[in-house]
């Protein structure tokens, strides 16, 4: 049972938004989080954050890639959100790696048992990007 | 008639569409009645989603998305490289011409959440297309 959230003694999945450039991870990702039992929206810009966090739609957490296009990076998210909704924690990711790594002590919070070894996401990514390299050009 | 087998299995919904807000209205109406549902923000997004070999029963796509292929586009492309896949486009009544003369299905935007998820399914409920 989730620990973090003391409004709710029952285990109501938290929501995160997962921000990634790369389509690829991203989907990954969202699905392993949502396999944990957490509501999961999914952007790839900061833009996308300042969007979401602008209607009344409860955020919990913000698993974010360091490396943003846009206008705003990793970092200036991570300061933007601290200013504007100190209540939202975000966690930036570096990397494929890294990314599987944090996705999975998240879910080891998560209201639903860990699906898969993270080592499973890193795979299941590298298949996929390994997949759209070799594919034929359009 | 469905076999038992397609009955049970959980067909795929791409969701191509720029604005957050829309697309994850849509992706979780659509997970809630259950279909397993990848979000692409452009049709980039959803042509890396193909190449990645991701199955992918059905595309439900906005007309109007930055980039150089828009909806239209990603129709034509579709239509090229995996012609069995069902394709709704989505867009304001200013591409509705455009839209409907891409061969693919349509729904005006603003649409009823409940009529998108009808559409998908009455597609999906249909016996697969033909091979171009």
């Amino acid at each position: 049972m989730p620990v973090d959230d003391p409004s709710s003694s029952e285990a109501s999945p938290s929501t995160i938004l997962v921000i990634e450039p790369d389509i690829l991870v991203r989907m990954t990702i969202a699905d392993y989080l949502r396999s944990c039992g957490y509501r999961v929206f999914e952007g790839a810009t900061a833009d996308d954050v300042v969007t979401v966090l602008g209607t009344q739609q409860k955020i919990d957490v913000i698993f974010a890639e360091v490396q943003l296009g846009g206008r705003m990076d990793g970092f200036g998210l991570a300061q933007w959100v601290r200013e504007k909704h100190p209540g939202v924690d975000v966690i930036l990711t570096a990397g494929i790696a890294k990314a599987a790594e944090l996705a999975a002590d998240l879910c080891d919070e998560g209201p639903l048992e860990k699906p898969y070894h993270p080592q499973e996401v890193v795979r299941r990514i590298n298949i996929l990007v390994e997949r759209r390299r070799t594919a034929p050009q359009a | 008639m469905a076999s038992q087998e397609e009955a049970t299995r959980q067909w795929a919904v791409l969701v191509v569409e720029d604005e957050i807000l829309i697309r994850s209205a849509v992706a979780e109406f659509l997970r809630i009645a259950g279909y397993k549902v990848i979000e692409a923000a452009d049709a980039a997004e959803a042509v890396a989603i193909f190449a990645s070999r991701t199955p992918i029963d059905l595309v439900f796509s906005d007309v109007n998305m930055p980039g150089p292929m828009d909806g239209v586009g990603l129709v034509r492309w579709i239509a090229d490289h995996h012609p069995r896949i069902h394709v709704i486009l989505t867009s304001a009544i200013s591409h509705a011409r455009r839209a409907g003369e891409s061969g693919a299905g349509f729904l005006m935007k603003p649409y009823r959440l409940a009529e998108a998820a009808r559409r998908i399914a009455s597609l999906l409920n249909d016996p697969p297309r033909e091979d171009a």
